[in-house]
C-alpha cells in the first residue's frame, strides 16, 4: 500500500455513485457484527483501500471526528461520504450505513428474543465478539502504518494510550493535544 | 449535521494549510490509534475470559492483515 500525499486535494473522488454506495455499505455492512466499534476495520476497508474514497489520513481524521461529536461512531460514513462525493455523498452514505441496520432491527426484534437461547445463536456470539475486537486491530494497524512517520508520534499515540486508559480526559482533548503537538514537533524531524 | 461541518472545515483547512496540517493529521491518526487500542482493552476485558477467545481475536487479526480479506467475512468464519 502505497504512503499518502498527506491532505492535498478539494477534488472529489470519481469512482463513487449514490447507488453504487448504498449497494456497498449496506451489502458489506449487513455482515459486520458487534456494533459501531466493530465496523470501523470493515469501514476502512471499504473506503480507504477497496475504493479509495478518502486517504487513510482522512479517515483518521473522520473516527477522530466520530469521537469528539455526539452520537454512534457510524456516523463517520457522513464525512466519508462527504469528502467522496460533497453533499450529496454525506446524505448518501449516512442513509445507506444506518437504514440496513435499523430495517434488521426493526424485523427481527422480537424473534431475537424467542431464538436467544439457541445454541447457534450462542455459539456464534461467543465466536464473533473476540473476532470484532481482533478486527480492531487491523484497524489500528493500517492507522498505524501512516501515522508513525517519526518518533514523535509514536509518542503521541502511547500518551493518547495511556491518558484513555489511566485517566478521565475527554477524548476530545487527546485526539486536540495529538493533532497540537504533531504539528509542533513534526516538522521537528524533517529539520 | 456537526460532522458535515467538520468534513468541510477540515477540508478548508487541509488545502489552505496543506504543509501545517500534514504533520498535524499524522498527530491526530497517532492519537487516534492510542485511543482506538484503549478501546481494544475496554472491549476484550470483560469479553476475553479464555483461551480461545484470544486465539480468535488473534487469529482474526492476524487473517484480516496478512490475507486482507473482508473483516466481515473474518468475523462470519470465526
Amino acid at each position: 500500500m502505497p504512503k499518502p500525499e498527506g491532505p492535498r486535494r478539494k477534488t472529489r473522488s470519481r469512482n463513487l455513485d449514490s447507488a453504487g454506495t448504498v449497494h456497498l455499505l449496506c451489502a458489506d455492512l449487513l455482515l459486520a457484527f458487534g456494533g459501531g466499534n466493530a465496523v470501523i476495520s470493515l469501514l476502512e476497508q471499504i473506503s480507504v483501500e477497496r475504493m479509495q474514497w478518502v486517504t487513510p489520513q482522512d479517515f483518521a481524521a473522520a473516527i477522530g471526528f466520530a469521537y469528539v461529536t455526539p452520537g454512534p461512531i457510524l456516523i463517520t460514513c457522513a464525512f466519508i461520504g462527504y469528502r467522496a462525493a460533497g453533499f450529496s455523498g454525506a446524505l448518501v452514505a449516512t442513509v445507506g450505513v444506518f437504514l440496513v441496520p435499523w430495517f434488521l432491527s426493526v424485523l427481527w426484534a422480537q424473534h431475537v428474543q424467542r431464538y436467544i437461547q439457541h445454541p447457534w445463536l450462542q455459539g456464534f456470539g461467543l465466536g464473533a465478539s473476540p473476532a470484532v475486537i481482533g478486527l480492531l486491530g487491523i484497524t489500528v494497524f493500517t492507522l498505524g502504518r501512516y501515522a508513525f512517520d517519526g518518533w514523535v508520534y509514536a509518542v503521541i499515540s502511547g500518551a493518547a494510550l495511556g491518558l484513555a486508559l489511566f485517566t478521565k480526559v475527554s477524548p476530545i482533548f487527546i485526539l486536540a493535544g495529538g493533532t497540537v503537538l504533531g504539528a509542533v514537533a513534526g516538522p521537528l524531524l524533517i529539520d | 449535521m456537526l460532522m458535515l461541518v467538520l468534513a468541510i472545515l477540515y477540508e478548508e483547512i487541509t488545502v489552505l494549510l496543506a504543509d501545517t496540517a500534514t504533520p498535524a493529521l499524522r498527530g491526530l491518526t497517532a492519537a487516534v490509534a492510542g485511543i482506538l487500542v484503549a478501546t481494544i482493552y475496554r472491549l476484550a476485558k470483560p469479553t476475553i475470559t479464555t483461551v480461545m477467545g484470544v486465539a480468535v481475536a488473534v487469529t482474526a487479526c492476524a487473517v484480516g492483515i496478512a490475507l486482507g480479506i473482508s473483516p466481515a467475512w473474518v468475523v462470519g468464519l470465526e
